[in-house]
């Protein structure tokens, strides 16, 4: 999948990048990065309105995401709610970046020649 | 292969929701422009208590609806933006109230001030063409008096500056909520 593809006559091709990052590759867990690399932060009830996730699905999605270091979170208490915020960090923003260029890629390979 | 592509790209307008967030909360710029209206219509007051009461209730709507978002810009250019677009209209007000050119002046800053604001505005999500309505409404209402359609003054610039807002505003949070999805229960 990886090897470098050689053109007729036009020396060998950039390398195709095409091995997906499991973390990033889940559909809600693409969203939630894709999201937070667009912001600079947001509230735990935005990520929930804009993905259309449940309190639980989002909170164990998040914790995955900063256990592998591709989100931040900010806990704090306004009076007596809890607030929870996140942001995205250096290596999420380079995985959800790196991730949409492989599906990029990989839409031109699908694409029908001529 | 195809719901893929159509999911990605629904994510991706999402995405491009949430960086334009602040901006398509366009309830607030209702308020603002009802509070425009009224102030041309004769009831400056009410005007002023529709804009800052409805906007101070309408931004905890928001909040309390959406959650927060910070966007990627920063606080400062935008709020120069803003002063910027409110003294152009000060301008525009002044000068139409001494009936000082044949056109009126605020309408025609104030569209000005949109084309820009949708420059920095909806960087993201782009504009309608209800946004271009909006424009076009105060480009022809700078004229107004040119076709003896409205008597040279203020009032109708501020009439027709109302009214695009909550054009604007209108559409804006419909984009939005549009975008946004109804959050399950666990």
């Amino acid at each position: 999948m990886t090897e470098p593809a050689v053109g007729p006559g036009s020396g060998p091709e950039p390398r195709l990048d095409l091995e997906v990052d499991r973390l990033v590759h889940e559909p809600a867990r693409l969203g939630i990065l894709t999201v937070l690399s667009s912001v600079r932060s947001a509230e735990f009830l935005f990520l929930q309105s804009a993905l259309g996730l449940s309190k639980g699905n989002l909170s164990s999605h998040l914790s995955r995401l900063e256990a592998g270091g591709l989100v931040e979170i900010t806990k704090k208490f306004v009076g007596k709610k809890p607030q929870t915020t996140a942001s995205i960090s250096e290596a999420g923003a380079a995985a959800v970046e790196r991730y949409w260029r492989q599906l990029d890629q990989l839409r031109e390979l699908g694409r029908p020649v001529g | 292969m195809t719901n893929h592509v159509k999911e990605h790209d629904d994510l991706r307008r999402t995405a491009a929701v949430a960086a334009d967030y602040t901006q398509l909360q366009g309830l607030i710029n209702v308020t603002t422009g009802a509070g425009l209206i009224l102030w041309a219509l004769g009831w400056p007051s009410w005007g002023a208590w529709v804009t800052g009461i409805g906007g101070a209730v309408l931004v905890a709507y928001y909040r309390r609806h959406f959650g927060r978002a910070v966007g990627r810009t920063t606080l400062l250019p935008t709020l120069g933006a803003v002063g910027a677009a409110f003294v152009c209209c000060a301008a525009g007000y002044v000068i139409d109230s001494h009936a000082w050119v044949p056109v009126l002046t605020l309408p025609l800053l104030a569209a000005a001030c949109f084309v820009v604001g949708y420059r920095i505005g909806y960087r993201h999500v782009g504009v309608t063409s209800a946004h271009w309505v909006a424009v076009a409404l105060l480009v022809l209402s700078s004229v107004a008096p040119l076709l003896g359609l409205a008597a040279p003054g203020p009032r109708v610039g501020l009439l027709a500056l109302g009214v695009a807002m909550v054009i604007v505003g209108v559409v804006d949070h419909l984009r939005l909520v549009a975008t946004m999805k109804p959050v399950p229960r666990d």
